[in-house]
């Protein structure tokens, strides 16, 4: 879809039309699935959260400036709502801690980062998958928003509301924290 | 270029976010300094290593259901509205009524009606408390312009 053609789509979604909605959906739904993946690391969560944020999108479409790009307007959407759920998993198993130590429940971890949800899955890349994994959440958003889906520098700034130094300087951090871990 | 600027222009370089003229001037810094040519080379395996990873896709009837979960939770989500703005309304008519109704019926005794006009008092107050609580809780909160 070029963005002739995505504008339109979304003018007429923002004229209450929900059919043009899909063909949005279809364009970005990959992406929105897979980035979620990477920061929650669970693929029922991740399947929730993209659904999610394209029904949040299109509830919030009238605010959306149609000058603008929709792509990071629309991965912001979907980040924060990955940070809220990262936030309430924490919470409650910060609550639960008694339960763990009783042995009566694995930590999270164990749930999260599996290798079957690898489309290739040799040793070296199961081992930066699940590095990935215990990263802090700044840490991982910002790799996996460059080295697994690509966005450019300005495109993150605008996802996480930024300046692209900054952008840099915690691309930096989590680099130098996963070469701890993996090298 | 001072080894200083290293780790964001090191970023900049390995994620080829740079001018012509930035990579000739960081790449002539790094054949000089051993220290960052070093640590560039350990930055660039991490890189090259994360840039590996492939998720697996999931399978067409995953992808077929989806449009159609999303579609459903924003028909769904008009319909809530909907039924709670109405369900609010219906049901404020009706106390408002069952109220009038019951505080001009003369055979209502004294202390009924007194009861009743401690529900309404009482439930006005605890409203207004929990309300004026969490707006004070909300204007000191030091996070609440922190997305989340």
């Amino acid at each position: 879809m070029d963005v002739r053609e995505e504008r339109e789509y979304i003018e007429r979604c923002r004229k209450g039309d929900r059919e043009a909605f899909g063909p949005i959906v279809l364009a970005y739904r990959r992406n929105a699935y897979f980035t979620a993946l990477g920061l929650v690391g669970n693929r029922e969560e991740a399947y929730d959260l993209s659904q999610e944020a394209f029904v949040r999108a299109f509830r919030a479409i009238g605010r959306f400036d149609p000058t603008r790009e929709f792509a990071p307007w629309f991965f912001r959407i979907l980040r924060n709502l990955c940070s809220t759920a990262l936030s309430r998993r924490s919470a409650r198993w910060v609550g639960s801690i008694e339960e763990m130590r009783e042995g009566g429940r694995e930590f999270p971890a164990g749930e999260r980062f599996r290798a079957d949800l690898l489309a290739e899955r040799n040793d070296e890349i199961v081992r930066v998958w699940s590095a990935l994994g215990e990263l802090d959440a700044p840490s991982r958003e910002i790799i996996v928003l460059k080295d697994l889906q690509e966005h450019r520098y300005r495109e993150i700034a605008e996802i996480l509301d930024i300046p692209i130094g900054t952008v840099m300087s915690r691309l930096y951090n989590a680099r130098q924290k996963l070469r701890e871990i993996l090298l | 270029m001072k080894c200083g600027d290293f780790p964001l222009k090191s970023m900049a370089y390995i994620d080829d976010e740079m001018t012509r003229g930035e990579k000739s001037e960081f790449e002539k810094h790094v054949a000089e300094c051993a220290r960052c040519a070093a640590e560039l080379e350990k930055l660039r395996r991490v890189k090259k290593m994360t840039g590996r990873i492939r998720m697996a896709d999931l399978e067409d009837q995953e992808w077929d259901r989806y449009w159609g979960g999303i579609y459903n939770r924003v028909e769904r989500f008009l319909g809530w509205i909907l039924l709670s703005v109405g369900a609010i309304i219906t049901i404020s008519w009706g106390m408002f009524h069952a109220l009038r109704e019951l505080l001009a019926d003369p055979t209502v005794p004294l202390v009924v009606r007194f009861a009743i006009f401690g529900v309404v008092v009482g439930l006005a107050i605890l409203f207004v408390s929990v309300a004026r609580q969490r707006y004070f809780a909300w204007k000191s909160d030091p996070y609440r312009e922190v997305k989340r």
